[in-house]
């Protein structure tokens, strides 16, 4: 009976965020409660179980009960996401800027490395941006050049899953769902810590259907 | 046509004036879009047409000309401009027109004069028609609007804002359908089969698909509106915090892996990496086996001359690890005359305990079993180490030695 979620469990064990972009046939796997329940009692001697962010749109693995060295582990594993958290903000700002996108990037956006970097070529500011991007602990890079830096930040990227590469030897990414990860984590701390941001007013949904 | 020849001059005029339009359509178009008109080049005779054909109008004395609501309409309708479009959405004079209509329709009658009848009755299937259209137009607008996501405004703001006016519009749709009182219609038509036909069967079916495509652009446009709003809300994070961040580059958050409740998006269980080997133990799995060892990649030869080894590395033994060695061999030699001695077997470890030599017992157990295989062949048949084994686990197979016993044999046999 498990055999068919062989592929899907390994991946969730590996770490691995399963959303409708890295693996559409294991997301919809996970959208069947009947499925997500033989798989959670297979991950129960394992300790684990399956967890997903507010809105449902990507899959993980979470400890099932926390013992005290658990939760040394997950404060060292916050820390390290937190020192990311930074960069990759910054690099969401970067990429919107340079497409000209009118949305921070969200999962199914396309992207084309080799469109992006000669846009920020041609452009001092965005130049300067990647290269304090690339100064950062999680992007470090010691290209020169434009086409060196990006491709060391996609290859970062690729390799936390926040990008997925359909075609090896082509050079457009598809976004995944774990960017909405990250925004749903920066959300929480936002509201842990009561940061105060400034928001455009805007009339509520309510008044209107009133 | 026919039926229109009582209003040829309407026809004449009418030609006239959408030739106008067709000549001046330069002008007019740069006038829609807020250029105003030069009334000297254009010239007056022009000017005084285009007046008197409803086309423009002076809104005051001092301003400019400008297009008249129904050509400046027209062009939205016809450029499919959304920005601009404006619906009119009232049903009410609709129906006040229906209630005239079909008050005249059932007087004409009921006096014999089927043919005013008849005429009115045409009158109203145009109303009817009229609604539908502008109905139908409606819909195609808001449908229009939202299969481009609003593309003809560029900021979520602006789309936001779109988006509650094209609500509005539905709304104000929805209400007006609902005033459409079918009993009343139905009592309207009495015994008159037109009247029926077109009052209670055409329109009910026709306001019921209304119906249902407004419902169905409401929920639409509410999706769009919450999709808006997730990414302006998204906007609005990235940016805020990266100021804040800016503004107090050591901000440490609080460590939530600590608190009594941890919540999912900080839990993330650390990876495995699950591996397998083929099992051994398994008939059906031979083929399988067989199969992939025939892929193996064969084996280079080896040279035939071997590249001269490198010099043996100078082992530079430390005077107290060898003293060390030298004690060990010589206690576990002990051992081996001592049970030579009493002629009698002997556990090692049991040895151990009783000369309190203080050698660790596993190194103690290897270096007994090392003596025993270092022994000549004549020696080794003296002697024979029995091994006391255990397996490791309940599911591991795997043989532990937990002692050795040291037995004589005389040629071959125990004692």
């Amino acid at each position: 009976m498990m055999m068919q979620y062989s592929k899907l469990l390994e991946q969730l064990l590996a770490g691995e965020f399963i959303c409708e972009v890295s693996d559409s046939q294991g997301f919809r796997h996970l959208q069947d409660e009947a499925k997500r329940e033989a798989i959670d009692q297979y991950l129960r001697p394992l300790n684990r179980r399956l967890a997903c962010n507010p809105e449902g749109s990507v899959w993980f693995l979470a400890w099932r009960e926390l013992t005290q060295a658990l939760r040394d582990q997950l404060s060292q594993q916050f820390k390290e996401t937190l020192d990311s958290l930074i960069p990759m903000l910054k690099l969401l700002q970067l990429t919107q800027e340079t497409m000209g996108h009118e949305n921070v990037l969200t999962a199914n956006d396309i992207l084309n490395r080799h469109e992006m970097a000669a846009r920020i070529e041609n452009n001092p500011s965005l130049r300067d941006q990647l290269q304090a991007l690339v100064q950062t602990r999680f992007f470090q890079s010691q290209s020169e050049d434009v086409a060196g830096q990006l491709k060391q930040v996609f290859d970062r990227l690729r390799s936390h899953g926040y990008l997925h590469q359909p075609h090896k030897d082509r050079h457009h990414y598809i976004v995944t769902g774990k960017i909405d990860y990250l925004i749903d984590l920066t959300r929480f701390i936002r509201e842990e810590e009561n940061i105060a941001i400034e928001e455009e007013s805007v009339p509520s949904q309510e008044d209107l259907l009133a | 046509m026919s039926t229109l020849d009582y209003s040829s001059e309407a026809i004449k005029l009418g030609v006239e004036r959408l030739r106008l339009l067709g000549k001046y359509s330069d002008v007019l178009m740069h006038n829609y879009y807020g250029s105003p008109i030069d009334e000297l080049q254009v010239g007056t005779r022009v000017i005084n047409q285009l007046q008197a054909a409803n086309i423009l109008w002076r809104p005051s004395e001092t301003s400019g000309l400008k297009l008249t609501d129904p050509v400046r309409e027209m062009i939205v309708h016809l450029i499919a401009d959304e920005q601009r479009r404006k619906v009119n959405a009232d049903v009410g004079d609709f129906l006040i027109n229906i209630r005239v209509l079909v008050g005249k329709v059932n007087e004409e009658e009921s006096k014999g004069h089927y043919q005013r009848s008849a005429y009115f009755q045409s009158k109203l299937s145009q109303e009817v028609d009229d609604l539908n259209s502008r109905i139908a137009t409606g819909i195609d607008s808001l449908w229009n609007r939202l299969n481009t996501d609003f593309a003809f405004v560029s900021s979520v703001q602006e789309k936001i804002y779109e988006n509650e006016k094209a609500h509005t519009e539905v709304v104000r749709w929805l209400q007006g359908l609902e005033l459409i009182d079918f009993n009343e219609l139905i009592h309207f038509a009495g015994s008159n089969a037109g009247l029926r036909q077109l009052l209670v069967r055409q329109l009910q079916s026709q306001v019921s698909v209304h119906f249902s495509s407004l419902r169905e652009v409401q929920k639409r446009l509410s999706e769009l509106m919450a999709r808006f709003r997730q990414q302006q809300a998204r906007n609005v994070l990235v940016r805020g915090m990266l100021e804040f961040f800016e503004q107090k580059p050591n901000f440490q958050p609080s460590d939530y892996a600590q608190r009594s409740q941890v919540v999912d998006l900080v839990n993330q269980a650390s990876a495995v990496l699950p591996s397998a080997a083929i099992a051994l133990d398994r008939h059906q799995d031979k083929y399988a086996m067989q199969q992939l060892l025939t892929q193996l990649p064969a084996r280079s030869r080896p040279a035939e001359h071997q590249p001269s080894a490198a010099p043996p590395v100078e082992w530079q033994d430390d005077a107290t690890v060898l003293a060390r060695r030298r004690e060990l061999h010589e206690d576990v030699v002990s051992f081996y005359l001592q049970v030579l001695d009493q002629q009698s077997n002997h556990s090692a470890l049991a040895y151990l305990v009783e000369t309190q030599l203080k050698w660790d017992p596993e190194m103690w157990l290897y270096q007994v079993i090392a003596e025993y295989q270092g022994l000549s062949s004549l020696e080794k048949s003296a002697f024979r180490l029995k091994y006391d084994t255990e397996e490791a686990g309940p599911f591991n197979q795997l043989q532990i030695i937990t002692d050795v016993e040291l037995q004589l044999l005389s040629d071959g046999v125990l004692l």
